[in-house]
């Protein structure tokens, strides 16, 4: 009985020092590097007219014609909690495609369809500004993107944040631009996440030297053990013969 | 006891052993890793004839659920880091998810950002399959307002720390976009995980 006791006693210590192996098996620490921001919305802004882009201003434009106030309810962009995420999250990408990257926003303006609507109520400076390029949605996309800029910085400021907001209750331009922002642009740049997450440690890979050690005893052990019963089975016979 | 009973024991108590040894190798334990086969044929788009379900309004997740890999973790919020990365759940905790608070809620429009660990010192964590995931996989995020989001996957990706690309990562969507993140690729003693796995999924139904 003893030595049972004497076997199991050192699996069981074996097996707490394996166990403190695992809790100790530290990662190193991770390089400190942040990706480089990429600043540019280029990229996620043309993604979002690709695809599904046209399915979704199909949506838009649909539910605007049934009626103004429904399309901004139901396409689900300006309940109270997302204007105020929103308003924080348009801003960094928006300010973004101001900084000079207009392809991508004429495509979703053209692709919104709803260039009407928004040619009127862009203001007058930003739409010459942009007459170069021609076509409404070009109007559309620098109307956004000079929302937003105004939020966020004064160099667009000149066309009065005041007229946005009051019009966008209003009307579905307004809730066609929450929309946009909220499909078409995520937190980017500073705003958003950048580089790569640190979900892991690898302690369930990393070889643990400790826990290792702690198996060879274990068997070491088990070799005494198992020495020792033979040695007792062989004096026994011994005895008993 | 028996002489044959501590014989047993013996064989038991040997066994265990050759476990240890054999599991602080760590040579079974490798999360699983996707094959470019899972890697989008061309760009973050819902899979070609999965079905397309219209963005629900913003609320917060409260629940994940991945039958595939058995996965059922309650949700939390995460921010950013110092260093602008995003926030991971903290250890301690094996079965929790995050996701991003300031970004997209899963199911609305846009790009839902979701965080979970692969493992932690004492094993394998909420993620640690996520990279067995096939497209067409189903994903759930239950939210807040009593919703189920249902999602299904569109592709799995690997990419390294050095070379993250954070536009198609992090970037936007025009439709229901959910990426699921952990780490993965290659282990080094040294820096850990040198890369994440990424899966990405769209929104097909809601419940």
């Amino acid at each position: 009985m003893r030595p049972v006791r004497l076997v199991t006693g050192t699996a069981a210590s074996a097996l707490t020092i394996a166990t403190l192996g695992f809790l100790t098996a530290c990662p190193a620490a991770y390089a400190d590097e942040a990706g480089a921001q990429r600043i540019s919305s280029a990229d996620p802004a043309s993604r979002a007219t690709d695809g599904l882009a046209s399915r979704a201003t199909g949506d838009e434009a649909s539910g605007d014609g049934a009626s103004g106030d429904e399309s901004g309810s139901g396409s689900g962009a300006d309940t109270p909690f997302s204007l105020d995420n929103l308003s924080n999250l348009i801003a960094p990408s928006l300010l973004d495609s101001a900084g000079g990257i207009t392809a991508p926003g004429g495509d979703e303006g053209t692709n919104r369809s709803e260039d009407p609507g928004r040619g009127e109520k862009t203001d007058p400076g930003e739409g010459t500004d942009r007459g170069e390029k021609t076509d409404q949605g070009e109007g559309t996309d620098l109307g956004d993107s000079s929302s937003s800029g105004r939020e966020n910085s004064s160099s667009s400021g000149h066309d009065s944040s005041g007229g946005r907001e009051s019009r966008s209750p209003s009307e579905e331009g307004g809730s066609g631009k929450q929309d946009g922002s909220s499909s078409g642009n995520r937190p980017e740049g500073p705003d958003g996440p950048t580089g790569h997450v640190k979900t892991g440690v690898g302690g369930s890979v990393r070889p643990d030297t400790t826990q290792i050690a702690a198996g060879a005893g274990v068997l070491a052990a088990t070799a005494v053990g198992g020495a020792w019963l033979l040695r007792r089975r062989a004096s026994g016979t011994q005895g008993a013969g | 006891m028996s002489e044959k009973a501590k014989g047993w024991l013996l064989v038991v108590a040997a066994l265990a052993g050759v476990w240890l040894i054999r599991n602080g190798a760590g040579t079974q334990l490798v999360p699983p890793r996707p094959t470019a086969a899972q890697a989008f044929a061309d760009g973050p788009v819902p899979q070609p004839g999965s079905p397309v379900a219209d963005p629900l309004k913003p609320s917060a997740p409260v629940r994940i659920r991945i039958p595939s890999i058995r996965v059922d973790a309650p949700m939390m919020r995460l921010g950013l880091g110092p260093d602008g990365s995003l926030d991971v759940p903290p250890a301690g905790n094996r079965n929790v998810v995050g996701w991003y608070r300031d970004g997209t809620p899963p199911g609305s429009r846009g790009s839902a950002i979701v965080a979970g660990h692969v493992d932690d010192a004492q094993g394998p964590s909420v993620f640690y399959d996520l990279g067995a995931l096939r497209k067409g996989s189903t994903v759930e995020v239950v939210r807040q307002d009593g919703r189920t989001a249902v999602f299904s996957l569109d592709a799995i990706e690997v990419y390294e720390n050095d070379d993250f690309p954070d536009e198609r990562v992090y970037g936007a969507a025009s439709f229901a976009s959910l990426r699921l993140i952990t780490c993965g690729g290659g282990f080094s003693k040294e820096t850990g995980y040198e890369g994440n796995v990424v899966a990405y999924a769209h929104l097909t139904a809601v419940r």
